[in-house]
C-alpha cells in the first residue's frame, strides 16, 4: 500500500486521487464542480504538495492556451482577398 | 426557424446580393485570426496557408445565402475554414493524429496516486513559458490542438466550437482538458523539473 509519501492515500481517506484531481482540473477552474467535489479537490491539494504545484503550473497552461492566437496578416493580403472575391463575383455574374 | 443572430443574418445578406463592401469589411476584421489559425494548425509553410485561406474565403463567400443566422456568422466560417484545412492536411498525405488517452496515465500508481519519484516542482519565474507553451502546442495531436485554437479565438463560444468541430460539449471539454494536460507535461519537460522517468 505505499504510495508518494507525501500525497494522502485515496483508500485512507475520502479524498480523490491524484489522477481524479488532475483530470478534474479544467473544470474546477472554470468553476463547474458541486461545492461538495470543489471542497475534497481543496483538502487534496492542502495535503498534497506535488497536485499543489500540478495547479499552479496547469493555471499557468490554462490561461496561455486560451490567448487569442494573433498573426501577422501576409504583406500581401489585398491581394488574397481581392482574388477570393473576383472570383465569386465571377460566378455570381454568371448565375445572372 | 429562430434567428439569434440578425445583425449577422443581415450582413450575410448583403454579402449574398453581392456586396463587395461588404465582404471586404467582413474579411478585414476577421482574416487576422483566421489566417492564425490556419498556420498553426497547418505549420510553418505561409504560402500554403495563404492558399487555404484564400479557398476559404471563396467557400465562405459562395455559399454566404445558406447563412441563416442560427449561430454567429463567425462560428459558421471557422466551420468552413477548418474543413479547407482539413483538406489541406489530406492532401498533403498528413493524416490528423487523434488521442483521447490521459497524458499523465504512466505516472500514477494503481491507486491513482503519483508513483514514487514523480517530481512536480514549481517552474522558474524567469523561464520563457510563454515560448515554450507556444512551442509544445505545436506537438499536440490534432484534435487537441484545433480545440484549444478555436477556443482561443474571440467571440466564439465553447458550444459553437463543439459544433465545429462536430463534437458534443463533454467530448470537447474532455479534448481541451487533455490538451492541457499534454502541454502542461511538455513544458513541464521543456523547463527541465522532470527527472528521467522509470527511476522509481
Ligand atoms: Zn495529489
Amino acid at each position: 500500500m505505499s504510495s508518494t509519501p507525501d500525497c494522502p492515500h485515496p483508500s485512507m481517506s475520502q479524498m480523490p486521487s491524484c489522477q481524479v484531481v488532475s483530470n478534474a482540473l479544467s473544470d474546477y477552474l472554470e468553476d463547474v464542480l458541486s461545492d461538495g467535489d470543489r471542497l475534497k479537490l481543496e483538502d487534496h491539494f492542502a495535503a498534497c504538495p506535488l497536485c499543489l504545484v500540478y495547479l499552479d503550473q496547469f493555471r499557468t497552461i490554462y490561461h496561455i492556451t486560451g490567448e487569442v492566437p494573433s498573426e501577422q496578416l501576409p504583406h500581401d493580403f489585398n491581394e488574397v482577398m481581392g482574388k477570393a472575391i473576383r472570383l465569386w463575383k465571377a460566378e455570381l455574374e454568371d448565375q445572372d | 426557424m429562430r434567428v439569434s443572430h440578425p445583425k449577422d443574418l443581415d450582413v450575410a445578406q448583403r454579402i449574398s446580393a453581392g456586396d463587395e463592401g461588404a465582404a471586404e469589411d467582413l474579411f478585414r476584421n476577421l482574416s487576422g485570426e483566421m489566417f492564425g489559425f490556419v498556420r498553426k494548425m497547418l505549420g510553418g509553410d505561409p504560402a500554403l496557408a495563404e492558399d487555404v485561406l484564400q479557398e476559404a474565403m471563396v467557400g465562405i463567400l459562395r455559399s454566404m445565402n445558406k447563412f441563416d443566422g442560427r449561430v454567429r456568422l463567425r462560428s459558421w466560417m471557422y466551420r468552413i475554414l477548418r474543413n479547407k484545412i482539413v483538406d489541406a492536411q489530406r492532401k498533403r498525405g498528413r493524416e490528423p493524429v487523434f488521442s483521447v488517452g490521459d497524458p499523465e496515465g504512466d505516472r500514477y500508481d494503481a491507486h491513482g496516486s503519483w508513483q514514487k519519484g514523480v517530481t512536480i516542482q514549481p517552474w522558474n519565474e524567469n523561464a520563457e513559458v510563454l515560448d515554450v507553451v507556444r512551442r509544445c502546442m505545436e506537438l499536440l495531436p490534432h484534435n487537441q490542438r484545433e480545440a484549444l485554437h478555436l477556443l482561443a479565438v474571440q467571440g466564439i463560444p465553447a458550444q459553437e466550437v463543439a459544433t465545429i468541430l462536430e463534437m458534443n460539449y463533454n467530448n470537447l471539454r474532455q479534448t481541451l482538458h487533455r490538451g492541457r494536460q499534454s502541454v502542461r507535461r511538455c513544458a513541464d519537460q521543456a523547463l527541465g523539473n522532470l527527472p528521467e522517468e522509470g527511476q522509481a
